[in-house]
């Protein structure tokens, strides 16, 4: 891991002097995740590659203005984060079903296999407001620190963990619900 | 139920110091109802990283392929940046052409009453001379001026007349004397010639006369 954070290093910096493909090596590791973050949170997954694309070419155009590059992954999270917030004001989300949203929340819905769990799961997230549903895909699927999420989001420490609580809870009600003692 | 000494969900998350980890799982170990509260946590995190990875329906744009080229400006200012001696050589040509503008363009800057005015080549417009302020009179003032003004005119016209009257008259007084005497001359150098030839005339015939006889 170590070695890698210093190639990721070297390549920003050899990027930022117009080598081009030290830029097109760090695309390729950091395309997987970022799409990753993006998909889950819009849901579209041609708007998310339009969006992922938008970010790395953003990240490109705003290489030098990036002071620390050993925080670099912040930094092209705050990137894609903007972006994806951006997509959410123009497009507002569809509305979850009803029977959705109830099938989901159900704690007796039978998850027979894999499938129908990340159906599941996908519906949870998305009834979930767009700050936690944010908070807790930086949390839960990407592994950053909650400063780390307050870097990225540009809101205080408190609130990221104020928003991931939030969000985990309200998940923790459709994912795993209390046992009933009736 | 006692108190968790700290948040589940940090533990869970991974968010507190190995000192505060070691109090929560100390807590753990007395307290079912917080051992099922970490179950549920525990259990909540797993389905949510059951979700398989989105594969990427197609690679992201490589900053090499066209939508990403940068402009010739863009790999100039970066070329520039590499280094100091790139620098100043950059330098170094933007000032040339800067004063090649210069030259080619002949600029001239100038500053007026309506503001300063940028102009290029020949076609710079002349500066015209500022009109000089008229002063205010009255009508009598302008009236004692004219006649003022009329009458000093009229007292030298009068004194150049005479002079130059005086200096044609003598002129042509001395041209006509000269005129005269010349005609006077060539009159009698005329008289002396026709005579001369009467002369002659006369001594022929009477030479003629004395051979017919």
């Amino acid at each position: 891991m170590i070695f890698r954070d210093v190639e990721d290093r070297d390549l920003i910096l050899k990027a930022r002097r117009g080598d081009v493909d030290a830029f097109n090596v760090l695309v390729t590791r950091w395309e997987r995740r970022v799409f990753s973050y993006i998909v889950r949170s819009v849901g579209d997954r041609e708007d998310s590659l339009d969006i992922s694309q938008d970010t790395f070419l953003k990240a490109y155009r705003g290489l030098r203005n990036l002071q620390n590059v050993e925080r670099f992954p912040q930094w092209l999270f705050r990137i894609a984060h903007n972006e994806t917030i951006s997509w959410h004001r123009k497009k507002r989300p569809e509305p979850i079903e009803d029977s959705e949203l109830e099938r989901a929340t159900n704690p007796s819905t039978r998850r027979e296999n894999a499938a129908e769990l990340t159906v599941v799961v996908k519906q949870a997230l998305k009834s979930l407001p767009e700050e936690q549903c944010q908070a807790v895909l930086l949390k839960v699927y990407q592994g950053f620190k909650f400063h780390e999420i307050a870097d990225i989001t540009g809101v205080p420490v408190s609130t990221v963990k104020s928003r991931v609580y939030s969000g985990f809870e309200a998940l923790k009600a459709v994912l795993a619900p209390a046992r009933s003692t009736a | 139920m006692n108190e968790a000494p700290h948040d589940l969900r940090d533990y869970l998350f991974d968010e507190l110091s190995a000192a505060r980890k070691a109090e929560v799982e100390a807590w753990l170990a007395t307290s079912a109802a917080g051992r099922e509260e970490l179950s549920r946590l525990q259990a909540t995190n797993q389905a949510l990283l059951s979700l398989p990875d989105e594969e990427i329906p197609q690679r992201i744009a490589f900053v090499s392929d066209k939508v990403f080229e940068p402009s010739p400006w863009a790999r100039f200012a970066s070329w520039l940046q590499v280094d100091g001696p790139r620098f100043a050589l950059g330098s170094a040509m933007a000032m040339a052409v800067l004063f090649a503008g210069i030259w080619v363009t002949d600029p001239s800057l100038r500053y007026d009453d309506a503001g300063f005015e940028l102009a290029f080549g020949a076609e710079a417009p002349v500066a015209a001379p500022a009109p000089a302020p008229v002063p205010t009179l009255s009508d009598e003032q302008v009236r004692a001026v004219a006649r003022a003004v009329l009458a000093e005119t009229s007292d030298d016209r009068q004194a150049q007349l005479v002079a130059l009257i005086d200096q044609r008259g003598a002129e042509t007084e001395q041209r006509l004397s000269r005129e005269v005497a010349a005609v006077s001359e060539d009159s009698e150098m005329g008289y002396r010639m026709l005579r001369s030839d009467i002369e002659k005339m006369y001594n022929g015939m009477t030479d003629l006369a004395l051979v017919t006889r």
